[in-house]
């Protein structure tokens, strides 16, 4: 455990070195926040009832943006795709630790460190903003805490997702095309790409087969007031055996593919 | 020119020896915007209209950001990744060679996988154009030609200007691309339905507006507006010189680091 911790606090002192990249990122999830709330409100305007109250929206699209780097799909780590593409790979395998949890430990630092220098100035500069546009509070302390408790259980699943998908890099050379379409599907059936409750019926049952929502969808709405505490509670416990399937799957498959790993030239 | 299309082959000769990895970056690449597309249609579907804009009007402009989009990225992608270039000391290599530089800078990438996308956005496009109630003339193909041809100028100045960027700082890239990627989903719907304030920034400064919201009023025939508003699309013209001035004024500017 010791090994991990040590190298989630180097990982984190990498991340945080990059501050430059942290206010170009802030000013990023700012414009892409004011443009979404300023199409919603057109689109608000022609008064159709929806799923969401405006303010519960507003609120969703600037948490959303706050949390970008936390729970957006893509993670896509240059220095473990390299090590895998490369052979480099071989090295860690000697190592006397677990190749599936070094790795998890990376990227969860990473995740971490990114979002750690943006979400605060994006909440801040939200809530400043004129009233109708502005970022509220969360819907109820109970709420808050739920917000929490399901986003941080969000990032260790979506981490859980990207590990599987980096073992099942062990047996294709096409890894970078299987990493983007995977990206984009599970951000669109997150609800990363419009709210889950503006599509047809048929789309949100899909979505809430799949995992993927259970890490965008759900803590923001949580937040936002938009699903109910109870089930809150129940999607909490579903998140855990999600993260329990997928962690046990990535680890079979990284296993199996260690033993078929053949290191070529010397 | 000759140069430029050999390399351009050769790029794409690279790109087929891979087939599978080839046909997933195909597929990837139409995805990511085909879901964004999607969303739109689910939103326009769910609200019905947007301003008083209807799905096939909107379609139109999203075909028109997508496609300018989209073959920037095809053929400009060595501006895209100039930045790297700048690192790691490939572009002295290029300033020694006796070619143009930004022939050359262009010619150092080119993605065949974006093709995908490509044909996504034609199709969109000629979706928006067959739907939309337009009594076509000759003036107003023109009018729609400088659209699209506008659209192109503009996201290919704003990568001209990421790269010259590269001269002064490296990090912080993602920045441009509220410009290159913001502006594309921005774009895709008339710039009037965003604050004043939000417009005016992306009509003044960076002519969006002059692509896709002043020309589409001639051509949809809203509210009366005269003729030359059909024209206002060469205004990406003026934009696309002062982008090359910024790039060319970088590039006197460079200083090597040395080996």
């Amino acid at each position: 455990m010791k090994a991990y911790l040590s190298f989630i606090k180097l990982r984190l002192g990498v991340g945080l070195q990059y501050r430059f990249a942290a206010i170009a990122g802030i000013a990023t999830q700012f414009f892409f926040g004011a443009m979404y709330v300023m199409m919603y409100d057109a689109y608000y305007r022609s008064g159709v009832s929806t799923g969401m109250e405006w303010q519960q929206l507003v609120s969703y699209v600037w948490i959303q943006q706050a949390f970008f780097y936390l729970t957006y799909f893509n993670l896509m780590d240059p220095d473990i795709y390299d090590s895998i593409v490369t052979g480099q790979v071989s090295y860690e395998f000697i190592r006397p630790i677990n190749v599936y949890w070094l790795w998890y430990a990376k990227l969860f630092a990473k995740k971490i460190a990114g979002a750690a220098l943006r979400f605060l100035p994006v909440i801040l500069i939200a809530s400043l903003l004129p009233v109708h546009y502005s970022l509220k509070g969360p819907a109820s302390p109970e709420s808050f805490l739920l917000f929490v408790i399901t986003l941080t259980l969000g990032v260790l699943l979506s981490l859980g997702i990207g590990m599987l998908i980096y073992s099942l890099m062990f047996y294709t050379t096409s890894s970078k095309g299987i990493f983007s379409v995977y990206t984009v599907i599970a951000e669109f059936f997150a609800g990363g790409v419009i709210p889950i409750p503006f599509m047809p019926e048929i789309l949100q049952k899909i979505c809430y087969l799949l995992p993927f929502r259970l890490s965008v969808d759900l803590p923001y709405r949580l937040y936002a007031g938009n699903i109910s505490i109870e089930e809150g509670i129940q999607s909490a416990l579903v998140q855990l055996i999600w993260i329990f399937i997928v962690i046990a799957a990535g680890r079979i498959i990284l296993k199996n593919a260690s033993k078929k790993l053949v290191v070529q030239g010397g | 020119m000759g140069l430029y299309f050999k390399s351009i082959l050769m790029e794409i000769k690279c790109d087929l020896e891979y087939k599978l990895s080839f046909i997933l970056m195909l597929l990837a690449s139409a995805f990511s915007s085909f879901f964004i597309i999607f969303g739109t249609v689910l939103l326009l579907n769910k609200f019905g209209t947007i301003e008083g804009w209807t799905l096939n009007e909107i379609m139109l402009t999203t075909g028109i950001a997508v496609f300018g989009h989209v073959t920037t990225e095809m053929f400009g992608r060595g501006l895209d990744h100039f930045y790297k270039q700048v690192k790691n000391g490939l572009l002295d290599r290029i300033l020694v060679r006796p070619r143009s530089i930004t022939l050359q800078v262009l010619c150092s990438e080119f993605q065949l996988s974006k093709v995908g996308r490509l044909i996504e956005a034609i199709i969109v496009l000629g979706y928006g154009i067959c739907t939309v109630h337009v009594t076509w003339t000759a003036y107003k193909v023109l009018v729609l030609c400088l659209m699209i041809l506008g659209s192109i100028t503009l996201f290919f100045s704003i990568l001209l200007i990421k790269a010259a960027f590269s001269f002064w700082t490296i990090e912080g890239m993602e920045f441009m691309n509220i410009l290159s990627d913001g502006g594309r989903d921005m774009s895709s719907y008339p710039i009037s339905i965003y604050q004043k304030w939000f417009a005016a920034i992306f009509t003044y400064v960076i002519p969006f507006g002059c692509v896709n919201y002043f020309p589409l009023l001639y051509l949809l025939d809203k509210g009366n507006v005269p003729a030359w508003y059909g024209l206002t699309p060469l205004v990406t013209l003026v934009f696309a010189g002062i982008s090359y001035g910024i790039w060319k004024y970088g590039l006197s500017q460079y200083k090597s680091t040395g080996s």
